[in-house]
Formats: C-alpha cells, structure tokens, sequence
C-alpha cells in the first residue's frame, strides 16, 4: 500500500466521519474547537492550552477511548489551538492587552492604528497575516514530518533513539527561560516526578510507601497542575498585589474602514519572512511563539527602517507592518511543532503537549518515528491505521485553516467583548473546572491534592524565575527514555557504553553536551 | 557576587543539598532494585538508576547556577503568605466537598455510600465545596469577601456539576468515586 | 456547542431506553448503587477494547450501572491492591490477567496480595500467545531461528517478567543466550518486532493477521498446547521447556463475596462473552470465548500461584 493510498484514507476519515446536523463530526468539531479557541485567546489571564487541558476530559467522556475518537477530539484541541493564536491579536489591538503572551508584539502596532480609528483594518491585517503564516506552517509539516519520521525508523535503533531523547531534552532545558542552570533543574525534576512508582520492579519505587501513589503521579494532575493551576495561582496573586489591574480597560470602537487589496499585497515580504522564521523555530522542540514573534518584529523593523517612504508611520506608532509580521511569526509556529511530536514523540510547547497527552490517554495512535511505516498495517492491502491517522490529523489542520480564512476575520471582531471579563471572577472558576475535569478522569480526591500541590510547584517555579515547561515535557519523555534506555541496554547485551558505541548515537550525545555548554555562553554574555 | 545574584544562589544550594539528598538517602531506601540488576545472568538497568540520573540532573543544573547565577527572583514574604492563604482555602473547600454530603447522610438509615449516585445527596459536597472555593478565592483576590462573589460561584458551581453529571452517566462527580 | 447538545440528549435518550428494557429481564441479585469495573491494562489497546465492550454489553442486558475505571501498572498488581481493599458487596470488580494473581502476586512480595484475597467471577478468554518472527527473517521453523541464535546474539521481546523467565528457559533449553527486552504491553514487542529493534518476541493473539497474511510466522506455541493457528509449531513441552505461558483474562471481586452475587456477576458477565459486540471482538482479537468459573477458577489462581516459585527458581 503506497503513500497516496493512506493520504486519501486519512482525508476520507475526516470528510466522511459520521455525520452531524448533516456535517461531518470531525469538521463540526475543529468548528467548536476554533471558535472557543479565538473566544479564549481574546480573553486576557486564558490562553489556548489552558482550554485544551479543560476541555480534553470533558471530550473523553463523550468520545470514549475507541479509535473513532482520535479525529473528533485532536479536530477540536488543534481548532482551539489555531483559534487561539488568532484570537490573542484582539484585545492586544483594542485594548491594549495581549490576549496571549505571544501577542505582546501586536499592541505595539495594533493599539496604535486602532487609536486612529483603524481598528478594523488592524483586526483584518492580523487576521490575514496569521491565516497566511499557519497556512504555510502547515504545509512545511505535511511535507517534512513523514520524511523525518522513516529516516528516524530506518536509521535509528534503540541506542540512537535513547540518545536522540536525550539529545531533545538536553535542548529544551538549554534554551528555554533565561537561566540554563534553572532549566536543567526543572528537567531534573520532571524526570523525577516521572519516575514515581513506575519502573519494572514490583516494589512502587519513591513512594515513601503510601499506597495513594502507587500508580504514580496522573499525567493529567502534573500537567494540569503545573502549567495551568501555577498560572491561574501566580495571575490571581498579581491581582491581589496590584488591584488596579482588576478593573476593566477602556477600549476602542471597532469603526469600519476598508483594506484594499494593494494594502495587503505590501505586506507579503514581512509576512513571508516571519512565517519562515516562525515556521524553523516552531520545528525546534521548546522555543516557542512567543520568541518567533519577537523575532518576527525585530526582523521587520530592521526592513522597514530601509524599505519604508517618509509618510509611512514608524514601527510602534501603528505600521501595519509590525502587526503583520507579529501575527505571521507567533501563527507560524503552531503547525510545525507538530513536526517533532508526529516523527519523534516529543512535544515542542504547552500545545503539543496537550495534544500528546489526548493521544496518550485515548490510545490506539502513539505519535513517533512508527506512525509513517508503509509496512504499519498487517497484512497485505492493509493500511497503517497510525498513518491514517497522521493523515486525518493533517486534514484537520487544513479544515481548521479554511475556517480561518473564511470566518475567522468575522468572529475576531465579535469577541471584542471578552476583555471586559474581569479576571479574580473568571480565574477561580477556571480553577474549579480544571480540578473538576481532574477528579472526572482519576475519580480520586488524591489526584486533586496532587494537582494542587503540582499547581504550587508551578507557582513556585515562576516566582524563582524557573520556566515549567521542561517539567512538563521531561515529565511526558521520562518513563519513554527510561524505557528505551532499558531495552537497548538488555538488546545490546548489557553494554554499558551502549550511547557511545554507534557514530549516531555518539554525534547525538556530544551535540546535547555542546548546546548545554552553547547556550551557557551565550546567556553569560 | 554581585548583588541580585543571591536568590539564585541560594536556589542552587538548595536543588544541590535536595539532589544530593536523593542520591545518598532517598533512591538507595526507596527503590526495588539498584542501579542495575543481575537477572537471569545478565545485566539489566535496575530501578534507581533512572531516578539516579534525574537527580543528577538536578544537581548538575545546580552547579551551572551556582557558576553563573543570574539575577533571579526569591520567593518574598507576602509570596509565602499568599501560598498559605490559598492552602488553607483550599483545605477548607475539599473537605467540605468530601464531608458535607457524607455527614448530612449520617442520619438517614442507609449511610452515604448507597445515596452517592441520587439526588440531592450526589450534589451536596460538590455544591458545598466549589462554592467555597471561588467565592473564597474572588474574594481573597480582590481583599473583600462579598455575598455576590459567593452567588457567582455557586451558579457556577453548578453549572459545571450539571454539565458534567446530567449528560455522562458514567462521570462521577467529586466526592463520590472516593466512596 | 449545540452539537454537545444534541449528541447528549441522543446519549439520555439511549440510556434510558436501555434501562427500562433490562429491568423487565430481571436477576435474583442487585448491586446497590453503580458497579466499579477496574481494568488493569492501558486504555486503548485490545485488553482495555474488549473490557469495555463487555461492560457495555453487561450494562444493557441487566441495567447495572457499570463505571469502567483504568487502574494500570505492575502487570495488573496495582488494580489488585486497590480491589482488595473493596466492599465484597459486588459493586467492585476488576479485570486483570491470571499471570496478575498467579506469577505477579507471588513476584510481587511486598504488596501482600495472594489468591486468597479474591473471589474469581470468570475468564473471558485465554492467550494464543506463539514465539513470533517476521517472515523475511528467513526462518520457517523453530530451529532455523535457532540456528540462527548461535550465529550472533538475537533480541527476544517480552512483555512481562514471567514471559522473560520463559524466554530465557527456552534459550537455556537450546544452549543459546537471548538478549531479552523487556516492553510494555503486546503491541510494543509487536511495534518492536516489525520495526527491527527486535528479532523475535512474544505475541498473545496480536499475531493473528500477520501470520494469516505471511508477514509474520508463529514459530513455537509458548502454551501447553498447539497454537489455533498455526497447530504445527512445536508448543514448550515439545521443546524441552516445562512451563508455560497459558493464560487468560480474567474477572475478579474481592474475597468473601456473597455467593449469591458471585453467581449473578459471573453469570451476566459470562452472557456478555457470549453475545453482541463483546464476543465478536474476543472471537477476532482471542479465538472465541473461554469461560472458566467457579471451583475450577479458584484451581487454577492457586496452582498458578504456586508454580511461579518454581519458575523464578528455575530462570536464576
């Protein structure tokens, strides 16, 4: 069975899952996820992750753990995904807030020209720039991640793949937050937590001997915990410390004005460099949109400094240039961090995160390099079910794109509205809904004290300035590099230098090393 | 050392002193196996050597602290405090949730455990506990406990109880998968 | 949202339907209140497939509101722990491996658990579980791989630590030295196998349409007797091993149950192996229902536990 034959069955699994209303399922459910993604992006103190961890128990209950699952639930988190990355541009541009932190750079050039009254052709330029920067990052994945995953698969066999792990959590302790020290600590401790009670003896290992966690930390309560109740304990104390920031802002009126398509036609060069630039950080596991949009602007603003005739407005004082290339560099970023979780398993950001653990926590697809096997499926004429899959995913993400570019620009200026949320009344409601999603899926009030002593960790490690996403991500890898650790050194005969024997396994290891000692020179200086 | 530096000095004390803990004392007394096992005469990775390199870890990104500490944050007073505002909050709310609904059944002949699944008893310590919960929570934010934070998070309370109990039949809100 | 609603209506409306159809069978015993299925194997796969299929099947055909719940890890040891400390009132079953109260139990000293802290329901179905290898390995027999193993060193995949016992017997038997790795789970030898990290494993029935299509070739039966499929590969015995990896899914509640519900569970539970979607997954995925209850379950729980022993002696 060739290529072509999983791609169409994975467009048709999309196009003809069952229908709802007439439309099919999974297309109704990118629909929820987009909308309820821009609705949240637009409302400061949510952001995109925060709704795909809620949301995901919830989906669970109604899809079940079958197959048919995969799409309808994936459709909706990567809906919410996009959706979010759009919506964040809102109150950044009416109200000054960034919705996300990744829209920061939109208020410097948004809330200007909506200042002049041109809000509504700001809302249509970011708009515009992040459907055009995720389009494109969409496609450099389809057409990268099956590639790397069958070079992965047929290069690489355990001992390579331990140290290709190691290799990727070496990277992402290096080069996210500012400290490289607190990185690797952080790492350190999601290992560890990852460590509880799992491992192959029958005694639950660091337990201290209480039975409440002999299975461990849930997944969902680490995760949960740490990167959504730290925030919502860390956001509601800035309140409690500063109550000015309680009060609703002040806004500006959406007036009509018209973009013309010569406009936009003047803003191609900004927005294609942003979304490469976007679209190559997205794919490094770790970085993040928010650095891609920061380098997105400055990048632009070096151009226009140049390029720009005497009448144009500068950079800060409302280019629609700045916004553009924001928009375009943090949108970009969502699709090609699917690369590293679709060919290798491992999650580049809080999004890709959520989106392993639906796929953990459904089964039947484990993203990594045996998704893309042509030989996946037993027996002859038979599909890889995991390919199909892979490929279903990817139609999601284009369905979630035409959603974009057709109603997406409309629905951005109706949640204008979020922004007046007051945030000490939303935050605690957020709370509950989280630790309730918790018990749902562990129906133990243990997993909901251990959420909330995650949630201190979090809290804590953004206090000290320590960035929690190493946690995280060394937290979902953790019992994966243990294992594959474990077989190679079992298939190697118990050889201990196993991670140095092979010339991959060796440039893997010596690179890890050489981006710890890279990145600790360059935060010195 | 330059002023600012000391917070993540002592950062990096303490991950070194807790990794340093973790190697010696608590992998060695917790753990099944060692750091690798003699098993059917050959050698297989034993369960502490996994935790072993994670608290190598710890220690090692210790040590690049303390080699080049940045200007880092420490946890401040009014941090600690706020940390035990919410602890105790939170305390107060779960226990409420899992006890309210229990304790009100005291007196019916049956107990608790065969009510957990009708109504009203399934929704008591739920009701109880969340409302405590975000009218606490509002109200410790803004510094100012009113009756309409509470009325908030009730409606909301149940909102989400209903949303998750009338349309599942096999979700099980808390407290009640506990019993 | 509105498709939230709809569906969610759909859902009361079926359940309520199906409530009031079961009601009118009736059974001498009732649960009181929602019956806890714990199901000790990773949700998604095939074992964690067909429990939920059966509490579906249960649920409709009595009306007992079943609660599928995963309690994962330590080869079934930890759903173990957690049920022994149930009511014995019926309202907690768990759904484990034999291996889980017979080898695993007896392995796994500190957890204080043994045949005796459970009442056996029934199994479900039993393992076809062969010594498998890809076909363009080259070998048609179980001594072409052999052969092949005092060339070089082979990697055996297993999935639990009384199947790595048997792995290593089995090399011991033929004067050859596996390396054995240890995975998780029958899809990971399967996953390991295809992509080559692994020359040969154990496979528990996931097999059957990799052998059926030629990709994939059963080269010894590792239960005590001949494989369904393929009835010519030598099983252990023949081989020289004695013991073997026979073993079934089973259902259990904790000791001292009512006999009364014991009889009411098994018997729904074995109705549901019998019938509607349950049994068309088992009759695809394992070879057809295998019901062993009662006296004879209790047997068998007690004669394995006692062997495990002897294994982990025999495999030091």
């Amino acid at each position: 069975m060739g290529i072509w034959d999983h791609v169409i069955a994975g467009v048709l699994a999309v196009f003809q899952s069952d229908p709802v209303l007439g439309v099919p399922l999974t297309i109704l459910m990118v629909l929820g996820g987009f909308l309820l993604g821009i609705t949240v992006g637009a409302t400061p103190g949510l952001a995109g992750p925060m709704a795909m961890a809620i949301s995901l128990p919830i989906l669970i209950s109604i899809f079940g753990f079958s197959n048919d699952a995969l799409l309808p639930v994936l459709g909706f988190l990567i809906g919410i995904m996009k959706g979010a990355t759009v919506g964040g541009a809102v109150p950044a541009i009416l109200f000054n807030t960034p919705g996300t932190p990744d829209a920061y750079m939109t208020t410097l050039d948004g809330y200007p020209l909506a200042q002049k009254g041109e809000a509504r052709k700001a809302l249509r330029v970011a708009h515009f720039a992040s459907a055009s920067g995720d389009t494109f990052s969409d496609i450099v994945l389809v057409v990268c991640a099956p590639f790397l995953a069958i070079m992965v698969e047929s290069y690489l066999d355990l001992p390579e793949k331990t140290a290709l792990l190691i290799l990727s959590l070496a990277f992402i302790a290096s080069v996210i937050g500012g400290s490289v020290g607190k990185g690797i600590i952080s790492m350190g401790l999601g290992l560890l937590a990852a460590m509880v009670a799992t491992g192959e003896d029958f005694y639950p290992r660091l337990t201290m001997g209480q039975p409440s966690l002999s299975e461990g930390i849930p997944i969902a309560a680490a995760i949960l915990g740490v990167l959504i109740l730290g925030e919502v304990f860390k956001a509601l104390e800035d309140i409690y410390l500063d109550d000015r920031s309680a009060k609703a802002q002040t806004g500006v009126n959406v007036q009509e004005s018209k973009v013309e398509f010569l406009e936009l036609r003047k803003l191609f060069p900004y927005i294609g460099r942003s979304a490469v630039i976007g679209t190559c950080i997205g794919a490094l596991p770790g970085i993040g949109s928010t650095l891609a949009a920061t380098l997105g602007y400055t990048t632009a603003k070096r151009r226009y400094a140049i390029k720009k005739s005497a009448s144009d407005p500068e950079f800060g004082e409302g280019a629609p240039e700045g916004i553009a290339a924001t928009e375009a560099a943090n949108s970009s970023v969502s699709g090609a961090n699917l690369i590293p979780v679709l060919s290798l398993g491992i999650p580049g950001n809080a999004a890709a995160v959520f989106l392993i653990l639906a796929m953990d926590s459904i089964g039947g697809f484990n993203p990594g390099p045996s998704v893309f096997r042509l030989d996946g499926g037993i027996g002859d004429g038979a599909l890889n079910p995991e390919m199909v899959m892979a490929f279903g995913l990817f139609t999601t993400m284009f369905v979630a794109n035409g959603f974009n570019w057709t109603i997406g620009g409309i629905f951005m200026r109706v949640v204008g509205v979020m922004a007046r949320i007051p945030k000490a009344r939303l935050l605690p409601i957020v709370l509950l809904l989280t630790l309730t999603a918790i018990y749902v899926q562990e129906t133990s009030m243990v997993a909901v004290w251990i959420t909330i002593f995650c949630g201190f960790l979090g809290y804590i490690m953004r206090r000290v300035g320590m960035s929690p996403l190493p946690f995280v991500i060394a937290f979902i890898l953790g019992g994966n590099l243990e294992a594959t650790a474990r077989q190679a050194f079992a298939a190697t005969g118990a050889d201990p230098f196993f991670l140095f024997n092979s010339p991959i396994a060796l440039v893997f290891i010596l690179l890890a090393i050489g981006v710890v000692i890279y990145s600790l020179r360059s935060t010195a200086r | 050392m330059k002023p600012g530096h000391s917070a993540d000095i002592w950062l990096a004390l303490f991950f070194l002193g807790f990794a340093l803990i973790l190697i010696f004392v608590w992998i060695p007394l917790d753990t099944g196996t060692g750091l690798v096992e003699k098993v059917r005469r050959k050698f297989v990775i034993g369960d502490a050597l996994a935790p072993t390199v994670a608290a190598v870890a710890i220690a090692l990104g210790a040590a690049l602290g303390l080699l080049r500490p940045a200007n880092g944050r420490a946890l401040t007073r009014a941090n600690v405090i706020w940390c035990a505002c919410l602890l105790g909050l939170f305390t107060v709310s779960l226990v409420l949730m899992r006890y309210a609904g229990p304790l009100a059944a005291a007196w019916t002949e049956s107990g608790y455990r065969p009510l957990r699944a009708s109504l009203p008893w399934k929704y008591i310590g739920f009701l109880l506990g969340g409302t405590v919960m975000i009218g606490g929570l509002t109200g410790l934010t803004t510094r100012r406990l009113s009756l309409k934070d509470f009325a908030i998070g009730f409606a909301a309370t149940l909102l989400i109880a209903l949303a998750y109990d009338l349309p599942f039949d096999d979700l099980i809100l808390p407290p009640n998968g506990d019993l | 949202m509105t498709t939230f609603l709809k569906a969610t209506a759909a859902a009361a409306i079926l359940s309520i339907a199906s409530v009031t159809s079961a009601l009118a069978e009736g059974h001498g015993w009732k649960p009181e209140g929602p019956i806890k299925m714990m199901i000790a194997f990773a949700a998604g796969g095939g074992a964690d497939t067909h429990a939920r299929l059966i509490a579906e099947d249960l649920q409709a055909a009595t009306g007992w509101e079943i609660v599928p719940e995963q309690v994962t890890g330590k080869g079934g040891v930890n759903a173990l722990v957690a049920l022994k400390e149930m009511p014995a009132d019926g309202t907690a079953i768990a759904m484990v491996v034999t291996e889980s109260i017979g080898y695993n139990a007896a392995a796994a000293k500190g957890a204080g658990i043994s045949p005796s802290d459970f009442t056996g329901l029934t199994t479900t179905a039993g393992f076809q579980m062969g010594v498998v290898a890809k076909a363009e390995k080259g070998w048609t027999s179980f001594e072409d791989m052999i052969a092949a193993a005092k060339e070089g060193e082979l990697r055996f995949g297993t999935m639990s630590p009384k199947l790595s016992d048997l792995a290593y017997l089995l090399g011991e038997a033929h004067g050859v030295e596996f390396n054995i790795v240890q995975v998780r789970g029958g899809k990971a030898v399967m996953n390991g196998v295809q992509a080559g990290d692994m020359d040969l494993g154990f496979m528990a029935g996931i097999q059957g349409k990799g052998v059926a299509s030629g990709d994939l070739v059963n080269l010894a039966s590792a239960l005590s007797e001949p494989l369904k499929q393929t009835p010519d590969a030598p099983t252990f015995a023949d081989l020289g091993v004695s013991f073997n990896a026979d073993g079934y899914f089973v259902f259990v509640a904790p000791a001292g149950m009512d006999p009364a519900a014991r009889e009411a569970l098994t018997a729904a539970i074995v109705e549901s192996t019998n019938s509607g979607k349950a049994n068309g997954m088992i009759t695809k995925a394992f070879g057809g229902p295998v019901n062993i209850q009662g006296a004879e379950l209790d047997a068998l729980f007690q004669s394995d536990f006692e062997a495990a022993g002897a294994l982990m002696e025999a495999a030091q």
